[in-house]
């Protein structure tokens, strides 16, 4: 009655299941992406050792192209199931209550996975516009790799707009982190508080790290360059 | 008997049947009791309605000692109402202020379709039941107790899935009416326990095939369901059918 690995990932538990791993895994990429845009911290002026990270990443050569090619992967599977995912949630009340459902044990958080997951892959569009797919600056090793990341950062717009996103991912992981476990089926009374601590610590640390570069480089580095 | 009565201001989910159309009507009633259940509260509403010639407000009911699973409808909100592990049999009208406004209405959900007023048509269960929730075992006589161990922890456990009730608060209170809680535990009481081991695989694929037949949503972790279960199930049930269902996909032969 129930065969096929298609069938199986489709089914909602299977869903669960991939909206898990991806999650996990982009986690996996977020803190390795903080860790590499520290190096900005090292050298600002003329950004030798961002520099340095970004021709050490250009080094790789077709490995960099596998590790994008899994990204935009991962990025498309983890959105495909959460649009079809919601669509189907969606279709699952068709009518809704007419005193609104009050929270039990959800939170904010948990509430708002949708949007906060739209408003970041619109933030990932607006960020790959400007470091990824702009003309020239993803050379490797240019000078102009660092000033265009100062600059972006350091507009008042486009850095308090980062500064945004960068908690808006806090509060998507705030409620994914732990979930993506109790998917996977990672649940024991003795393990259950601690992921839930490690959550919501990643997501602090996440949401401060990422949004320390536009913050710093709005009212430090504004001059500076 | 009583000493306190009060008045209370109800917003009712009132449809004819499953294809008329349905809207909130308001209701007051002045003489409850604190001492009533909150069904008995319905009860003298509807003695009320009857006696002006109009239709009695319908819900569903049976044992009225929580243990049957057949009552329940939400309460401003809250499945069974806002008290944790309780039915809406068992909940007494003394939890409720003079001059309070309650929204009586259905579990709303698609796979639970209205059959009129505060009914709907649990059926869904039944069936996610019949695809694998048994064991096709032969009885016969008893056999030695101790022939057949079981840990107890996961006696505890299998105890602790078993009290589901199948009311369907949990599709209810969770905003994409994932039915994961109830499916969870009625996997979770027999994956725990020797008697379940034969049909452990197909059980919990079958289950969860019927489950989204049924157009139940999928579940998204608010754990609404654990808040709003009269019997106080908790979501590792959710945890491992999940478990058991990967387990199942990969290793099941055939
Ligand atoms: S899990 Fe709880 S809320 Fe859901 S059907 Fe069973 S008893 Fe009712
Ligand atoms: S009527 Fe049986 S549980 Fe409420």
């Amino acid at each position: 009655m129930s065969d096929g690995i298609g069938k199986f990932l489709l089914s909602s538990l299977g869903k669960k299941l991939i909206m898990g791993l991806t999650g996990l895994m982009l986690v996996g990429f977020l803190v390795a992406h903080l860790l590499g845009n520290l190096s900005i911290y090292g050298d600002v002026d003329h950004g030798t050792s961002f520099i340095a990270y970004a021709n050490k990443l250009h080094d790789l050569g077709p490995l960099l192209w596998v590790m994008e090619i899994g990204l935009v992967a991962l990025f498309g599977v983890h959105i495909w199931m959460a649009l079809k995912i919601t669509a189907e949630n969606r279709k699952a009340r068709p009518q809704g209550y007419a005193h609104p459902n009050t929270f039990g044990k959800a939170t904010p958080a948990s509430r708002s996975m949708p949007y906060t997951g739209i408003a970041i892959l619109g933030f990932l569009i607006m960020h790959l516009i400007h470091f990824r797919f702009m003309k020239g600056i993803a050379a490797p090793g240019s000078v102009e790799l660092h000033r265009e990341v100062i600059s972006v950062m350091s507009d008042p717009l486009w850095g308090s707009l980062y500064v945004v996103l960068s908690i808006l991912i806090g509060v998507h992981l705030a409620h994914g982190f732990k979930s993506a476990f109790q998917s996977i089926g990672v649940n024991h009374p003795r393990l259950n508080g601690l992921l839930g601590k490690m959550g919501i610590a990643l997501a602090i640390i996440l949401a401060l790290g990422f949004a320390s570069f536009p913050i710093v480089a709005m009212f430090a580095w504004r001059t500076s360059v | 008997m009583s000493d306190t009565t009060f008045s209370l201001n109800l917003k009712i989910w009132r449809q004819e049947s499953a294809d008329k159309p349905g809207k909130m009507v308001d209701y007051k009633i002045d003489c409850v009791d604190e001492h009533m259940s909150f069904l008995e509260m319905l009860d003298v509403l509807n003695q009320q309605l009857i006696e002006k010639g109009e239709v009695p407000v319908a819900f569903d009911h049976d044992c009225r000692e929580g243990i049957c699973g057949t009552c329940g409808c939400m309460i401003n909100g809250h499945a069974h109402g806002k008290d944790s592990e309780t039915t809406l049999c068992q909940l007494h009208m003394r939890k409720f202020r003079d001059g309070d406004t309650l929204y009586l209405e259905p579990w709303r959900a698609k796979a639970f379709p209205i059959v009129q007023d505060l009914c709907v048509d649990r059926s869904a269960f039944d069936r996610i039941q019949a695809a694998g929730a048994y064991c096709s075992v032969h009885t016969g006589s008893a056999i030695d107790g101790n022939s057949l161990l079981v840990p107890k922890a996961n006696a505890e456990s299998a105890m602790d899935a078993a009290a589901c009730i199948g009311c369907g608060a949990c599709v209810a209170a969770c905003k994409n009416a994932s039915a994961m809680l109830f499916v969870g535990a009625k996997v979770s009481q027999f994956a725990l326990l020797p008697q379940g081991q034969i049909e452990r695989k197909e059980r919990v694929l079958n289950m969860v095939e019927q489950m989204d037949a049924e157009g139940f949503g999928n579940c998204t972790n608010e754990f609404e369901c654990e808040a709003a279960c009269p019997k106080g199930i908790s979501v590792d049930n959710i945890a491992r059918m999940n478990r058991e269902y990967i387990k199942a996909a990969a290793t099941k032969a055939d």
